[in-house]
């Protein structure tokens, strides 16, 4: 089973990561997250069949990213009047700023495409940002989407529907 | 039809974009991945409980709960209108517990074997 369980994690690590820096914004905060998730899957679910850790990690990586927004929220509500916090947001252009120049003009172009759509993800509320990439990106069905978000297939739709508009008018007939 | 031609266009180019970022994630990214990985499969199972266990503390938990309840305010003659803190602290289940509780309906969806 551990061999198993390390093959699931190492097969799926990159998608989580990915999935909680588009959905939070910040790098190390994804990384906390992935780290979270697989620690969860770990300690509750390795004893489950090894066909239901898909959906259970999706869930988990959705419960964390939900967790680290409200803890966000609360933590912006109180620094806002002590402290002007003003660090990076850990995009993804500043990830990737010292590998530009030497790095091929195609590259360069998805990166930029990829910081861009970063921008426009950043600007939705959290549930459509978390629907519309576990629906578009990682093409899970209403279904399969409303068990990782924990909520209805009819708030998924919605969700969906809404981030879809919002990013078709910020990214226009040119992106990317 | 031209508007969701349109839509579906976007969704492609997403899909896309995000992939080839994961082709292009850097080194150092992929190594804390891996740490993290190995941190979780090392730390996660010395520490994991079976289900079992874990739901019959949920039980356990949910019985002195409710046991409080019925006792509680006969000893206690707290005014009308106080909130009793030490009677909502014994209402409080374990972190692992309640997220034991929330994951049963998800447990029931993963056995009907939806998608």
């Amino acid at each position: 089973m551990p061999n198993d369980l390390n093959n699931f994690l190492a097969d799926n690590e990159r998608q989580a990561f990915r999935m909680a820096q588009l959905a939070t914004g910040h790098r190390d905060d994804a990384l906390d997250i992935v780290q979270n998730s697989m620690m969860k899957l770990v300690q509750k679910y390795a004893d489950r069949d090894a066909s239901d850790w898909g959906p259970l990690f999706h869930r988990i990586v959705q419960r964390q990213i939900t967790d680290w927004y409200r803890g966000k929220s609360l933590k912006q509500k109180f620094l806002a009047v002590f402290l002007d916090d003003d660090q990076s947001t850990g995009s993804y252009f500043e990830e990737h700023k010292d590998t530009t120049e030497q790095t091929p003009d195609n590259v360069v172009k998805s990166e930029q495409a990829m910081g861009v759509l970063q921008i426009a993800l950043q600007t939705l509320p959290m549930r459509q940002r978390q629907a519309f990439l576990l629906r578009c990106w990682q093409g899970m069905s209403t279904k399969q989407t409303a068990a990782a978000m924990a909520c209805s297939d009819g708030s998924v739709k919605t969700h969906y529907h809404r981030a879809l508009k919002t990013l078709k008018d910020k990214l226009g007939d040119t992106w990317p | 039809m031209a508007i969701k031609n349109k839509a579906s266009n976007l969704e492609l180019n997403v899909k896309q974009v995000i992939d080839n970022s994961l082709a292009s994630m850097d080194a150092e990214t992929q190594s804390k991945l891996n740490q993290a990985r190995q941190a979780a499969l090392s730390h996660g199972v010395k520490n994991s409980a079976p289900i079992m266990s874990r739901l019959s503390g949920f039980i356990a938990a949910s019985a002195v709960a409710l046991l409080l309840v019925a006792v509680v305010p006969k000893l206690q003659q707290a005014p009308q209108n106080s909130i009793g803190t030490n009677q909502l602290e014994q209402f409080v289940m374990l972190e692992e517990d309640f997220d034991l509780y929330n994951d049963l309906e998800f447990y029931e969806w993963l056995n009907d074997g939806s998608s």
